[in-house]
Formats: structure tokens, sequence, C-alpha cells
């Protein structure tokens, strides 16, 4: 899922956190709330509803409302409140993702795991009246696919029998096996079996549409992408009013099949961009709900969590962010000729001290990463990160120690058939139109690796995306900042990006070994959980210690919201928040 | 007939300088590395990326673009927004216009007056501690960032005294409902006002009063607050009134640091955004439109010149 | 015959020299400068304005190397400390001495503004100049040019060209120049073209001055004081326009230092760490204040109007 906000967390790539939704298995545990208040007295039965039920959060403005064409977080969320697709996903109270059937009541699928045949909900109603039917599925999932109109998580449905062909304009709409049976039943078929298919299709990219709206909208020169008025809605609320850059109010879908229990009436959402400002509409009730992007509100926050006004959620994204070395053999070892050497890339990965990097960029609130798979993973029922110690933790005393440090990296560089000292090597890192925080990270490899390895490091700034890009293609650099969030829980997810020939390689540094290759190989074709954890385990010891890659931290995302609210879902892989179940207690 | 030529030239002018303006714009965007479509791109497909950029003629060469976006230009249509789909120049200027408008005219009014206020005392009591207050305060108010002045306002105003709301703009009744929440963005923004219009007054005061007639008239035996009142106030005026028009136009486009603090959804915080972004029909749209208001504003104001101050004719030797 | 007499000593008698000066002015004559140096002296609001810019500019030139902090290493466990006797201004959020940096900033800031004023009466004088000594179709032509380029709107062409050169130092210097120097041009014009047809200079010229004399003499005096009021204005919009790019994001990258990126910094900190955000504000508006204080005091002082 790409982040509209940039500015927490480094310059990870945008769209390398595509599709980290809905993939998860609701096994994981995605948050841990540090705090019980009103949740247990919830339990107790004496709850009293406030009059207002109305709920008030701070928006990113939505680029479009086309859930075939969603982009960003802010739309995940807002499209998930408006509309409803075959699954709805929650998190119970130990924040544990949990999927129910929304759309469909139930799926079969074929004995050799190709086929899925879905029976729709009878009573899901559009909230102009019409029944929302098969067509409106077949309708969107052909959409999703056009290749005329390239949407960015059409990737998500090529694994659909002749999807591929037509989306890269090779195949026909005909050859696409999506196929409509009856008014409530669909079924659609893959070219190979896909555990993870059932997860990607509850995504709001698969959301049914209206094709009768969209052709009318479009024939009278309407705007269907952007214009609220010209859309309905199937899910809990619809879109009451929007102010571009400024606002959107959504209301309760009275139409919406299970508006019984949808207790909210309204759900205000007002852009904010100053996190000062966030923080004292907090402060003022005014917003009900925030995720912290200035992390000092944390220290200030807590006298007000300890007295029960807030209710402070410290989320666990499925998401790792390191460096990247160029370890391209056409790259040559970067600028630095260096770092093909796996001495000189170790030596760098030891250097990096996390811990302060932690605590000076994120007060110390994200989870220093000693390794690359992060927490709360699982093989099957195996927690992956219970059972294996993290591989670089047994070397955290080496980070101070310059003189080893030097050594091997000295060591490496006569490997590589250096004679120079030190202090002529250059490193370069690069970055593209950064903001504060990423230049201040910047700043301190710099001073890491220069006053730790000895060597110097040179900070290349591209003006945007695209030359940096360019540059990136030319290896024009030593290490970069880089991040990935998991698509599925396994370790697989993470693991496969540093196989030789990914698709992802070239963002990933091009790490290549055949010992590593035949370790993955070997647990994708393996049955058993224990011996693939082993297996994943002996590969990611050799990738680290390789320096295949450098890791810096896992994730969190500080989440406060008042404790008049509850029922607020934050699922792990789904929406942001999902907002059907909230209810607004006396206050 | 002088008049009728001196406009047509005055107008073929406008024009050209529209069309150099829309010209200087289009290039200058497209030498900027990168476009609006090349954050989205990076993760598709190469055969899908293509098909984007033909979806916005990004795919065509520089001349083509250009000649396509000039004949869109005549005919007044500028195209869709590459960033947020369907939106047109047209329906940002009308839903986001009004809004900082009402902002601008406000700040202004209570900027101009006050501006006015503090210049006629400085150049009455000139050379006294009320003048080095005057010059000293505005100065002072020009010297700090309208950011900081604007950050100020809502902690002390909005933040610790609650008298107002943190942030937010009035949804109904555009141009007189909702006072509470435009008097901060107001007063954080008519301080450049306060300044420039006391400076103005006070000099033309002054100017004014160095002038001859005032001297027959004070000799006449008119007291001071007559002098003034009748000769001296009504003369000062006509740099003030040649000046209002430029700061009308300069008000309608908006206030960046302002509509950021306070979120309120004007045309100025819009308009960055979309420079930022590369999202090439905004921005030449955006800047055709307020280019074409300026400059007719400018034309006016000469216009204006003319009616005020009976020294000046239009044709001929000009200023 | 005549006979000729021979002065002695005694019949020559020594006379008061004095006599002859009795036409003489005795006050000392001052010129225009002297007259303008004078008058500024009297002004309090000027003395403080020249005592600010004093101060300002000694903590800029000397300011890093008396605290002897380094402003470039990273102190994670000093970040975000409050002022004390070792980091006068407190650190930042790396635990850099904010002090040295407010002021390496402020010579940046100061340094760009310098150079922007400079280019901006180069090319205006230029720009002027030639429309005024060629006149006729040159200067029309000349005029619409300049017309066409003062209605740019000046926020897009900025953006715009920082957009294109560059978040850097010389970005910022084209995008800043680019359209400053038109007001200049035009002020210089009429200046010029005013002069030229006054009477006193063509009384000059039909007393046979030299156009060396005329150009030094009536010319130089009556322009200089535009350009040195177009300074001291233009000086302080351009410390402004460089903050307020970089709020914008738009401005210098923060791999340099200037005001401008000290206060966009510092902007997020306010609530948490005020010192962040008020030490580079104060520093800014003191230098703007001074220099639009000393502008608005040297037009008293060098316009002739307002001698009384």
């Amino acid at each position: 899922m790409r982040k509209k906000n940039k500015s927490i967390g480094t310059k990870v790539l945008c769209m390398l956190l595509l599709a980290a939704m809905l993939l998860g298995m609701s096994a994981c545990s995605g948050t841990e709330p540090t705090t019980t208040t009103q949740a247990a007295d919830s339990e107790s039965g004496e709850v009293k509803l406030a009059e207002e039920q109305v709920l008030n959060l701070r928006l990113d403005d939505l680029s479009l409302i086309d859930v075939n064409d969603v982009r960003n977080a802010n739309e995940f969320m807002v499209l998930t409140a408006v509309q409803e697709g075959l699954f709805r996903t929650f998190s119970d109270e130990n924040g544990t993702d949990v999927t129910e059937y929304a759309g469909c009541t139930s799926y079969d699928v074929s004995e050799d795991g190709l086929t899925y045949t879905f029976h729709l909900r009878e009573e899901s109603k559009w909230s102009d009246g019409e029944p929302v039917t098969a067509q409106n599925y077949v309708d969107s999932w052909m959409r999703l696919i056009d290749p005329e109109l390239a949407f960015s998580y059409a990737f998500l449905a090529t694994g659909i029998q002749g999807a591929d062909a037509y989306y890269n304009g090779e195949g026909s709409a005909e050859d696409v096996a999506i196929e409509y049976i009856d008014d409530l039943t669909f079924s659609c078929t893959l070219t190979a079996p896909d555990a993870a298919f059932i997860k990607k299709v509850g995504m709001v990219c698969f959301y049914p549409i209206r094709k009768d709206l969209i052709d009318a909208a479009n024939a009278s020169g309407g705007n269907w992408t952007n214009d609220y008025t010209l859309h309905v809605y199937n899910g809990p609320f619809y879109i009451a009013d929007r102010v571009l850059e400024n606002s959107m109010t959504l209301k309760k879908n009275e139409s919406y099949w299970n508006a019984d229990n949808v207790t909210l009436t309204q759900i205000n959402m007002r852009v904010v961009d100053e996190s000062s400002t966030q923080a004292q509409l907090m402060e003022s009730q005014q917003l009900d709900v925030l995720t912290l992007r200035d992390l000092e509100y944390v220290d200030q926050w807590q006298p007000l969590v300890d007295n029960g006004t807030f209710v402070h959620v410290s989320t666990t994204a499925p998401s790792v962010t390191y460096l990247v070395v160029d370890q391209h053999p056409a790259g040559e070892g970067g600028p630095s000729g260096l770092m093909l050497n796996e001495k000189c890339r170790l030596a760098m990965s030891l250097a990096v001290d996390r811990v302060e990097y932690n605590e000076l960029f994120y007060n110390g609130l994200n989870t220093v990463a000693y390794s690359l798979i992060p927490y709360g993973i699982t093989v099957g029922d195996l927690d992956y990160r219970e059972l294996n110690e993290e591989p670089l933790a047994q070397y955290t005393d080496k980070c101070s120690d310059t003189e080893y440090l030097q050594s091997l990296f000295k060591e490496g560089m006569e490997e590589a058939g250096f004679t120079g000292e030190l202090s002529d090597v250059t490193l370069t890192v690069f970055t593209y139109s950064p903001d504060v925080l990423t230049n201040n990270i910047l700043e301190w490899y710099k001073q890491q690796f220069e006053s730790k390895l000895g060597v110097k490091v040179s900070v290349e700034i591209y003006p945007d995306v695209s030359t940096w890009k360019e540059a990136r293609d030319q290896y024009e650099y030593d290490f970069y900042t880089m991040g990935w969030n998991g698509d599925f829980n396994d370790p697989m997810t993470f693991m496969e990006l540093f196989v030789t020939g990914n698709g992802y390689a070239k963002f990933m540094g091009g790490f290549s070994d055949s010992e590593y290759d035949a370790l993955c190989e070997q647990a994708a074709s393996t049955q058993d959980d224990q011996e693939r954890l082993e297996l994943f385990a002996q590969a990611e010891q050799l990738l680290l210690e390789k320096g295949g890659v450098i890791p810096l931290y896992f994730s969190s995302e500080q989440v406060y919201y008042q404790s008049y609210v509850t029922g607020l879902s934050m699922p792990m892989f789904g929406a942001e928040l999902e907002l059907s179940r909230v209810q607004i207690l006396e206050h | 007939m002088k008049m009728m030529i001196y406009f047509a030239r005055r107008l073929l002018i406008m024009l050209l300088t529209l069309f150099i303006i829309a010209t200087a714009t289009f290039f200058l965007l497209a030498a900027t590395p990168g476009d609006a479509l090349s954050a989205r791109v990076e993760k598709l497909p190469d055969a899908v990326a293509e098909r984007l950029y033909a979806k916005y003629g990004l795919d065509r060469p520089v001349m083509e673009r250009y000649v396509n976006t000039m004949t869109g230009l005549l005919h007044g249509d500028f195209g869709d927004s590459i960033i947020y789909e369907g939106q047109t120049v047209q329906s940002i200027i009308r839903e986001k216009g009004p809004i900082s408008a009402r902002l601008g005219i406000q700040q202004m009014l209570v900027g101009v007056t006050a501006g006015l206020l503090l210049g006629m005392l400085a150049a009455i009591k000139k050379g006294t501690i009320w003048d080095y207050f005057v010059v000293g305060f505005s100065v002072l108010l020009i010297s700090v960032p309208n950011l900081i002045f604007a950050l100020m306002l809502q902690q002390i105003f909005a933040g610790n005294l609650k008298w107002f709301p943190v942030i937010g703009w009035p949804r109904e009744n555009i141009w007189f409902g909702g006072w509470e929440y435009t008097i901060l963005p107001t007063f954080a923004g008519c301080f450049g006002y306060i300044a420039s219009y006391a400076r103005l007054l006070k000099a033309s005061m002054l100017d004014v009063m160095n002038q001859d007639y005032i001297l027959t008239a004070q000799s006449k035996g008119l007291s001071r607050g007559e002098v003034i009142r009748h000769h001296v106030l009504r003369n000062s005026f006509i740099p003030i009134v040649t000046q209002l028009p430029m700061s009308i136009a300069m008000c309608i486009t908006g206030s960046f640091f302002i509509e950021s603090v306070f979120s309120i959804p004007g045309l100025g915080l819009y308009y960055v955004e979309a420079v930022a972004a590369q999202d090439i029909p905004i921005v030449m749209g955006q800047t055709v439109i307020l280019s074409a208001i300026y400059i007719a504003v400018v034309f006016l104001t000469d216009i204006l010149y003319t009616i005020v101050d009976p020294r000046i004719r239009i044709a001929g030797g000009k200023r | 015959m005549a006979t000729i007499r021979t002065l002695t000593a005694d019949e020559a008698k020594r006379v008061d020299r004095r006599r002859f000066d009795a036409e003489k002015i005795d006050r000392p004559t001052i010129t225009f400068w002297q007259g303008a140096w004078i008058r500024l002296r009297k002004n309090p609001i000027a003395i403080a304005a020249m005592a600010m810019l004093g101060i300002l500019l000694f903590f800029i030139l000397f300011g890093p190397t008396i605290s002897g902090e380094n402003y470039t290493t990273i102190v994670p466990s000093m970040k975000n400390s409050p002022p004390d006797s070792t980091y006068w201004f407190g650190t930042d959020a790396m635990g850099r001495d904010l002090f040295c940096r407010v002021w390496i900033g402020a010579r940046l800031s100061l340094l760009v503004a310098l150079v922007c004023a400079f280019i901006q009466i180069v090319v205006g004088c230029a720009y002027g100049g030639a429309m005024a000594y060629f006149g006729g179709m040159v200067d029309m032509v000349m005029m619409r040019i300049l017309e066409i380029i003062i209605s740019f709107p000046s926020l897009l062409v900025t953006l715009l060209v920082m957009m294109v050169v560059g978040k850097n130092v010389p970005g910022l210097l084209v995008a800043m120049s680019i359209t400053s120097w038109c007001g200049t041009a035009r002020q210089m014009r009429g200046q010029l073209m005013q002069l030229r047809e006054s009477e006193y200079v063509q009384a000059a010229q039909m007393i046979g001055a030299s156009p060396v004399r005329i150009i030094t003499k009536h010319l130089l005096p009556n322009t200089v004081s535009i350009l040195i009021l177009n300074l001291c204005s233009s000086i302080p919009s351009y410390i402004f326009t460089e903050a307020s790019l970089s709020f914008l994001g738009m401005g210098l990258s923060n791999d340099v230092i200037s005001l401008g990126v000290l206060i966009s910094e510092g902007k997020a900190k306010l609530s948490f760490y005020p010192w962040e955000l008020i030490f580079p504000t104060v520093v800014l508006c003191v230098a703007v204040l001074a220099f639009n204080l000393l502008g608005d005091a040297l037009r008293d002082a060098l316009d002739p109007r307002t001698h009384q």
C-alpha cells in the first residue's frame, strides 16, 4: 500500500509498499493495545451510547474515488467504508485480523484449487435500491485488468486464466476466465493454485462496480472517477459531501444490508497538514483518532493515556526498512567498486548503530532490526522470530569496535584488489527530493561510516524520482535506504526479494548467491512447517552474514483515539481503520 | 478616436503578454525533470506505463504538446487535472476562488483601514513619538513572517484561550457565514496591508503638505484640522485609490501559508501543490487566468489614474 | 627729472587679510551625502537599525568561532537539549549546536540576499540605462518586454525555476533574480530620463560642463540614492523569500544551512522544543527589521523634500 504521507519513515519507496493489504493470514497478531480502558467496560453491558454518533477523522484527500483504481492508504480507508466487496476485515480485541463474509455468504474451491465460485449475499443493495449482482463483480474484475485503463493493482488479478495476456494487450477479453453464472453466483479459474488468492479478492480493487452508471457518466461527459454525486454505494456509509483537498463527510447508508449493526450516523474527515494542529484538534476532542506523525507526542500524551482520556495503540506493520547495497555485476561494485565484496558489505552492516538510529530518529518507537523477517510473521503456526534469534544480534559489540571494522573492511578492499588506504574510498548514497528527516538520516549514515570505517561518504541528492531512477539504473550508488511491506504472512514474502533474478532485484541491490537460491527453492517446495522454518533461518543467516542487505528497523505506527470511541478496528492487513462497528460512548 | 486606438493597442499588448506567459510557463514545466506521472508509473509494467502516458498525451513530442495546449487555451479548454482525475481548472476556481477571495478581501479591508488610520496619525504627528511608533510598528509587522503570526495567533487564541476554532472554514453561506472561523486567518494575513498602506498614506500626505496650495490654505486662516480634512486628505488619497485594485488582484490568488495553517480550502494551497506535482493543465490554466486578471487590473489602474488625477492624460504623454 | 622712489619697509603696511573674506560663507559647505549622513545620525531609528546590523554582522562573522562548538557533528545523547552554558541556543534534533548553525545559516541567507540584490541592481541599471540612453524605438521595445516580464506571477516563476535548476544555491539565485530586476530597471529609466530633461542638467550643459562632470556631479548622486533604497528594501525581501520557499518545501534542501532551512526544521518542533524555531526566526526577523528600518530612515534622509 502506498502511503501518501512521507513524513514518517525514511524514503521507503512507495511502490514497494504496494499490496501489503489484505493478504495476511488471520493468525497474525497485528496490534498490541497498551491500555485497556473502555474496551473492558463495554463488555460489562453498562455501555451508554452518546446521542450524537459522529466520528471525526483526519483525511489525506483522495486522488479519486474509483475502487478499481485505488492507490493510497486514505483511499483504502474511505472506499472500505462506503463500498463493500466479498469480505470485510476487522481486528479482534487482541489485535488479530479477523476476516468475515460480507458481499458473499460462501465460496467453493474446486478440487484442483483452480476454480473459485462465489455465492453472493441476497440482501446486498446499492444505495439507489438496485441489488448487488454477480454481473457487478464480473464487470469490476474485467475493468480492473482492462489494458486501456492501466490500473496499478491489476497485477493482483493476473493469476486468473487469460488475464495476463489481456492486460498486456496480447489476448482478448473473451478469453479471461471470469464467468457470470446467475445473479448471485460467479466464478473464476486460475492458471495455478494460489493459496493467497482468496485473500487478494477481498481487496478494494475487487469491489463490485456499477458499469451502467460509469458508462452513463462517460457518455454525458460526467466525471465519474472524482464526482461523488455520480456514485452509488453498497457499504455501511455513503459520501455526503466533499471539498477538494479539504474535507469529506460520510453518512450512514440506510440501505446497507447490515445497517442495523452500524451505529455511527456520520463521519467527518478533514485535511489537516500541520502536526501541531492535528495534536491540538485531538486534545480538544475535535479529532477522535490520530496516527501520530510527530513522535514527540508519545511522551506528552502519556498522562492523557494514563488518566483514560486517550487510548494508545502501537501497531506493528509487517514491514522492514534496510540499506540496499549495489551488488549488480553490471554495476561493478558501485562507484566505490567495493560493493561486490562481502567483507566490505558486512563491515558496513556491523558498523551501523541501529539502537542509536532508532533513538535518534524514531524516539526508540520502532523495533531495531538485526534480521530481515519482522516480528509476528509465522510459518504455518510457528512464530518465526520467536524461534530464530536475529542473526546479526550476536555482533552488536562489534558496532563500536572501529579497529575490527576497519580491518574487516581493509581485508575486503585487498580481496577486491584495492591497494589504497581506507581514506581513499568514497561510498556514495543517494536519494531524491528529500525531506528534513531523510536528509538528517543521510547525514547520520555519513558520520557513522566516516567515523567507524574511516572511509568517505558522498551524499547525492537528485531533484526528482525520474532522474534518480536513471541514476539507479546506471548503478551510480553504493547504498541507499529501501523498505518492504510483506504481501502475505510468510517469510517468503521477504526472502524471495533476494533470490537471483527476482523481479524486484533492481530495487533491492541484486544480491545473488546460489546457496541462498537453493535454500529458498527448497523452502518453497517443502510442506513441513518445521523444516521450512529451518531452511528460512539458514537462508536469512547467509544473506545477512554476506552483507546482502543491511536491515535497520521494523516499523510501528502510534495510533491514539479518544477513550469514548469503541469498536475501532485496525487490521494489520486491510484498511488502516475499519469504521463500520465504531460506537461513540457517552462522554 | 485617440481613446479607441489606445484601447485597441493596450488590448493587443495584453493578449501578447498572456500568450508569452503561457508559452514560457509551458516550456518551463516541460523543462522540469520528471512529470506528473513519473511517481505513479514507477511500479507499473512498461507497456502499461506507456498507455498511461498516451492517455494524457504526455508521450507526444514537446512541440506537439505545446500546439495542443495552446489550441486548447484558445478555446478556454485547459484540460483535465492529471492528479485529480476529472477536475478542470474551471471547476477548481469555481469551488476555491470564492473562499480565497473572501479571505483576501477581509484581510484587505481590515488591513487597509488600520493602515490608513496609522498612516494619517504618523503624517499629522510627524517627528513625534507617534510617528516613530507607527514607523516602527509597521516595519515590525512586515518583518515577521506571515506563518509565524498565523501559528502564534492559532496557538494563543484557539489553542490556549479557545476563543475561536483551531482550523476550518464556513461551509454554508460562503460569503457571510461562520465569522468565527475567519477571524484568525484574517488577522494573520492583514499585517502586510497595514504596513504598506500606512507608509503609502504617510508619504503621500507629507508630499501634499509641502505643496503651495496648502500654504495658501493655511495663510487664509483655516485651522489645521480644516486644512487636513479639506485639502490634504483628499489629495493624498490618489496613490491609495490607484494602489487598491492591485491589492485586490493580489488578494484573490490566496495565501499559501495562512491557508495551510488554518486548513482553508483556497486557491493558494492548491496552486503550490499543483506546481509541485507538475499537474500541467491545472498550472497552465491557473497561471493564464490569474495573469489575465492581473493584467486587466493594471490596465484598470491606469484608467483610474486619469479619473482621479486630472493631471494625467491617457493618450499622448503617458505618465 | 623724476626720481624713482623706493618704498621702505615702513611704508608698506600689513593689512588684515580677513577683510577680503567678507563674501565667504562661514558655515562649512556640506555635500548632499554629508547632509544625508547628518540627517541619518539624528534619526534614532536609523541608529538603532545600524546598531542591530552591526551586532548581527559581528555574530555572523565571529559567532561560530566564539562559541567554539562544532555544528556538524551529530551527538545523539544531546538531541533537542534546551539552551545552556555550552549550547547557548540549545541543540537541534541531531544534537548539533544551534548557536553555530543559526549564524552559519544567517551567513548563507545574507550572502544569497546580497548577491541577489547585487544582480538586481546591476541588471536593472544596465537595462534601465540602456532604455534611457537609446530612447525611441529601442526604449519602447525594451519597455514592452519589461512589462511582460513584470506580468509573470512571480511565485510561479520562482517555483518552476527552482524545479528546473534544482534545490541548490545557484538554483535559488537564478529563481529569485530572474524577475526582480524589472522594478529597478523601470525606476532607473524614469530617473535618468527625468534628469536628462531637468533644468539644472541643461544649465550645466549650457555652461559647458563636460559629460563626465554631469554624470558624476548630477546623474550619479541622484540615482545612487534610489539604488541604495532599492538595496535596503530588496535585501529583506530576499531573506524572506528564501525562508518562505523553504517553508513550502521548495527552497534549499537541508544539506546546506540557511535560516529558511533552520526555520522549516524547527517549525515542527514548536510545541516541544520551541528554541529550535524561535532562535532562527528571531535572527531572521531582526535582520529583516534592521534592513527595513534603515531603509525607511534612509528614505527620509535622502529625500530632499523632507528637509525642513
